[in-house]
């Protein structure tokens, strides 16, 4: 069981050195598909977002997702307080603060 | 000499505030290891092995459930592709450096380091040892914030709600990957997206669908405008 989490570990950390040395390695000699330039050039939004929302929503037990209000209250604050001031401690403090607060009055 | 260390030393002090990030993630992508069964080895490996962030969190939590291997496995590298991005974006700084410094400096790529070299280096800063300083901070940190996560992170109440860290560390980071109008429908597309197929398909696959549809969202905005348009 063990065995296949260092399996995990190695293929996940050989392909991501991979992606990162790669464009500093063959710079100059290959060119990057334009098309997968772009694409990935839109990752970082897409995959910040994918990886946000759901757990901003959902309370996870075992395989179900239930809908928090809470949470969800609580992720709204923190993202206008992400989108305002750009300070990420600031956004981990209300956001915390906040779910708390709302959990404790519910 | 002294110039080269007196940027890395800067670049490791404009590192602190993002630490926090780094720290409570960190904390509970090692706590998750520990809930998944496994110890302090397993946790040190993922970390130095494949110093991702998320995508170690998604990695565990995958292996947890079962998942298929290449399911495990793509999901991790998909999430780590900015990391491509960001390597293809600073590789034009690394071009008179020596081959171990680019190894280097390719190895330690990641969210909070890049971003400062590429927005905060100023004249007086040379920006390679400037990157170097953030980041071999943050990856330091991130080590030593995993371990204890494993080793206390049980510890944590549940009702703590200590888990809701990750989502605001992912808000605050998206905050600063939206930087205009197509970045900002990229990330709606995503959270829609997310919302809908995270719950639903299995092994995690809504994951990666939803970054797809996000990417796929982006380039087909773009199709509408000039290249190099976009903020």
């Amino acid at each position: 069981m063990r065995g296949s989490f260092w399996l995990v570990i190695a293929l996940v950390g050989v392909g991501t050195f991979g992606l990162r040395v790669a464009p500093i390695a063959v710079r100059g000699r290959v060119r990057t598909p334009a098309f997968v330039e772009r694409l990935l050039s839109h990752a970082p939004a897409a995959a910040m977002a994918t990886l946000a929302v759901p757990a901003a929503l959902y309370v996870k037990s075992g395989g179900t997702y239930t809908l928090s209000p809470e949470r969800m209250a609580a992720a709204a604050i923190a993202l206008y307080v992400a989108l305002r001031w750009r300070n990420a401690l600031l956004t981990l403090v209300v956001g915390m603060g906040a779910l708390w607060l709302l959990l404790a009055v519910r | 000499m002294g110039e080269a260390r007196r940027s890395f030393w800067r670049g490791a002090r404009d590192m602190l505030p993002l630490l926090a990030a780094g720290v409570s993630f960190g904390f509970v992508a090692g706590a998750a290891i520990a809930n998944a069964g496994l110890g302090l080895g397993e946790s040190m490996g993922m970390s130095v092995g494949t110093y991702g962030a998320s995508a170690q969190l998604a990695a565990t939590l995958l292996w947890q459930a079962a998942a298929p291997l290449v399911v495990t496995t793509v999901t991790a590298l998909v999430i780590n592709s900015r990391f491509f991005v960001y390597s293809a974006s600073f590789a034009p700084h690394l071009d008179s450096e020596p081959p171990l410094t680019r190894l280097l400096a390719a190895y330690l790529m990641r969210d909070g380091a890049y971003a400062l070299a590429m927005t905060n280096a100023a004249e007086d800063i040379r920006i390679v040892p400037y990157y170097l300083g953030a980041a071999s901070l943050d990856w330091l940190v991130w080590i030593v914030a995993t371990a204890v996560g494993t080793l206390v992170g049980g510890l944590v109440p549940a009702s703590w709600s200590l888990d809701f860290v990750v989502p605001l560390v992912f808000i605050a980071l998206l905050a600063n990957a939206v930087r205009g109008r197509i970045d900002a429908e990229v990330a709606l597309t995503a959270a829609l997206a997310s919302a809908v197929l995270v719950p639903r398909l299995p092994f995690q696959l809504g994951i990666v669908a939803s970054i797809a549809v996000g990417m796929a969202w982006g380039v087909a905005r773009e199709r509408f405008r000039p290249r190099g348009a976009t903020a």
